[in-house]
This record gives C-alpha cells, structure tokens and sequence, in this order.
C-alpha cells in the first residue's frame, strides 16, 4: 500500500487531464441540472394549466346590489328601545327589534329613530349607481298616522326626503307586518357620503295621542344599478385566479379586468356594477391567470 | 533587512513559481469564458422554454373590415411577435409588437375577410412559439 501511495506522489502524468475532465464534467452538470430545473419548472406550469377547471354557470342582468342594513344601535332622538337589538332588524327574518314611542312636551306620542347604513362602494362604485333603494318592515299597534322614511342630506345637513318617488308616508295595519318602500333616483348621490355612509330615519307624523310600540324586523338600503352577475366554478383542484372578463357580442368586444380567486371546488358569484349586457345575443368568456378560458353559454 | 536582501538576490525557483502563477490565470480565464458561452446558450434556451402565450379573443371587426387578435403573455419572459398567418399566408400587422410579462393587448392584423368562412390564424414570436387556431367568421 505505502509502495502505491509513494508511486502515486512521483508520478505527475496525467494529472491534468483529471482536472479538465472534473472541471468539464463540473460544468455539463450545471448546464444539465439547469435545464432539467426550467423544464420541470414550466412543465408543472403546464400541469397547472391542463388541471385548471374552471366554468361560468351563468350569466344574468342585475339590478339591485344586496341589501346594506344597519352597521350599529340606532341612535333615538325621541322614544326608546325596549327590545332587541339592531342586529335583529338586519334579516327579515321574524326577529325583530321594538321601540316604544314617548310622550312629548305637546301631548303627543313619538318616536323618531336613525342609523347609519354603509354602501360598498368598493363593488358598486358611485358612477355606477342610478338610485337608492329604502326597504322597511314594521309593525306598529296604532294606525292613526303614517310613518316616514327620510335620508339625510350630507349638502342640506338634514334628514329629508327630496328626490323620493313617495314622500306622503307609509299608512301602516295595525297589529301587521307593513312594506314600506322608498326609491330615490333624483339627488340620491347627496344622501351618500364619499365613503358609502347613508343615514336613514324613521319616524312617526307625530299627532297621534296614543301609546304604542314599534317592532322593526328589516331596515336596509341598496343601490340601483344596472350590472351583472356571473356565477362561476372552480372543479380543479388548484385555486385558480380569474383575471379577465370578456362580454363579447356582434357589434363590440369588450374586456374587464378583474382580480378573483376561486378555491378549489368552489362556487362564486361575481357582481359588476360596471358591466352592463348587451340587449342582443351576446357570449360571456373569463380568462384566468394561467391561460385558460371558459365561455357562456 | 539583511534576510531581505537576500531573498531578492536568490533566483532560484523563479519560473516554476511563474509557471504556476500563469497556468492559474490561464486556467480562470478559461472557465470563465466557458461559463460565460454556457449562460450565453442557455439563456436563450430557457428563453424559449419559458414563453408561453394565448390569445383570448378574435375579433372579425366589422367596422375597421380587419381582424383583431387579443393576446396575453403567460409565460416567464418578454414576447416580440415576428410574424402573423391568416390561411399560412404572411400577413401585416400593427409592428413591432411586443408584450412584457403579463401584459395584454390587442393586436391589429390588416387582412380584409369573408362572413360564414373558415380562417386559420396563426401568431409566431422571434424565439418561434406559435399560437393560433382556427377562427369562423360571423
């Protein structure tokens, strides 16, 4: 062994070939390693793609955002609060808040109660809102005076009701769940505040000498628009970002841009303001992220 | 100091120092340019992997009588489109057309056509990815 390690250090032949041949084999492995890393890096980009699954279900005009109610406790001016809470007034569902009416100075029974109400003008942008649409359901034991609905006016800095399709009240059944229903399409852009605050107020004619209680299952606004709702699907099995609607029809072809995720197997409904379709036949495309397109019908 | 004179005096072992130092410079300087030719090739080889792009839309525009194609670049690098193919035939478009990463756009292709007919339309890069299919006119 001491014999062969003592030959090895005497004899220098061929040392250098050793070398290059390292040096060179050091090298392919780098080019190989590298081009074996970017194939399998857009190879899975590929895979990704094959297994994304995503398909619009439907398609439909909208003209009504979803309810926006109550975001705290009414603030009552004149009456008081004997049940419930705000929270119940936000789903017509039964439950119900109740308010008592108080007597005034002059005799008379009265309640005159308001809440601050946030539009989301994230997805229903103001220059795409045509109106303002007030729901109220209530019950009151007493039909001797409408109630009215007012809004406040952030230029006038007062509640009122210019611009309301109806402004001679709501005459209420008494022991009876009433719809009261309101829609302003003239100045509704006053009533709402450049972050969505609408303050709405409810309040009796104030003439009537009885006691009675208020219950108030629903309260809420939404905004008029003219938009539309796709309902989509991701089967994959990866979350796939949806990054481009197309509304395509014989006379234009339009593109929106948006920014959704979808988890897998996960149904979405996807609400534009902004997006209005067109009267005629039209077809409905959304383009994702990597690549894929899915159309409607 | 008498210890350093003497080492300047002594020339003995010179060249095989010498020798050592230049076959090292030499040796870097050829790995170098060897590592440089490898990034040079594979650059444009991983180029050419990496693109990837789609067209979302085709649009048979009635009012300009041309056709528009709407193309997105999916892949990992920029996208310089070379050429355009309507019937494998070469045809002129809004050049030069180029799309960064992500970017999306319309590309314009000035070719009359013919309603109800059958087009295959055909988009080439630089790098020589092809992307098209064919397109039914309304």
């Amino acid at each position: 062994m001491e014999a062969i390690l003592r030959r090895l250090k005497r004899d220098k032949r061929g040392v250098s070939n050793v070398i290059v041949v390292m040096l060179s084999l050091v090298l392919i492995t780098i080019i190989v390693g590298n081009v074996v890393l970017w194939s399998y890096q857009m190879n899975q980009l590929d895979l990704e793609r094959i297994q994304e699954t995503v398909t619009v279900s439907n398609v439909t005009r909208i003209t009504r955002s979803p309810w926006f109610t109550a975001q705290n406790e009414y603030s009552i001016s004149a009456g008081s609060k004997l049940s419930g809470s705000f929270t119940d007034t936000r789903v017509s569902d039964g439950s119900y808040e109740t308010f008592a009416r108080a007597l005034t100075t002059s005799g008379i029974y009265q309640l005159d109660m308001n809440g601050d109400f946030a539009l989301d003008l994230s997805a229903y942008p103001l220059n795409s809102i045509h109106g303002i649409e007030i729901y109220a359901k209530y019950n009151v034991s007493d039909d001797t005076e409408k109630w009215f609905l007012k809004a406040y006016d952030w230029t006038a800095s007062d509640f009122n009701d210019e611009g309301f399709n109806n402004t001679s009240g709501n005459q209420p059944i008494p022991n009876a769940w009433s719809d009261y229903t309101i829609n302003i399409t003239e100045d509704w852009v006053d009533y709402v505040s450049s972050n969505g605050t609408l303050l709405l107020e409810l309040r009796d004619e104030g003439t009537s000498a009885n006691q009675s209680n208020v219950k108030i299952d629903f309260l809420g606004a939404r905004a008029i628009i003219d938009g539309t709702r796709f309902d989509l699907r991701n089967s994959g099995s990866f979350t796939t970002h949806i990054v481009a609607i197309w509304i395509v029809n014989s006379t234009d072809h339009q593109r929106y841009g948006t920014n959704l995720f979808i988890n897998s197997g996960e149904d979405a409904t996807y609400i534009r303001a902004d997006i209005r379709l067109p009267e005629s036949k039209f077809i409905a495309k959304v383009s994702t992220e990597r690549g894929n397109i899915s159309v409607f019908p | 100091m008498t210890r350093k004179l003497s080492l300047f005096r002594d020339k003995r072992a010179v060249s095989p120092v010498l020798s050592s130092l230049l076959l090292t410079v030499v040796a870097v300087a050829a790995m170098a340019l060897a590592t440089t030719a490898t990034y040079v090739i594979t650059t444009n080889m991983r180029e050419t992997m990496s693109e990837r792009v789609i067209i979302e839309d085709l649009w048979f525009n009635n009012s300009t009588g041309n056709i528009s194609v709407y193309l997105r670049n999916v892949g990992k690098v920029a996208i310089h489109v070379s050429g355009v193919y309507v019937n494998h035939t070469s045809q002129s478009f809004t050049a030069p057309f180029n799309l960064e990463l992500g970017e999306h756009k319309w590309l314009n292709i000035s070719q009359s056509w013919a309603s109800d007919s059958l087009y295959y339309v055909d988009v080439v890069t630089t790098r020589g990815t092809h992307v098209g299919g064919y397109f039914k006119t309304p």
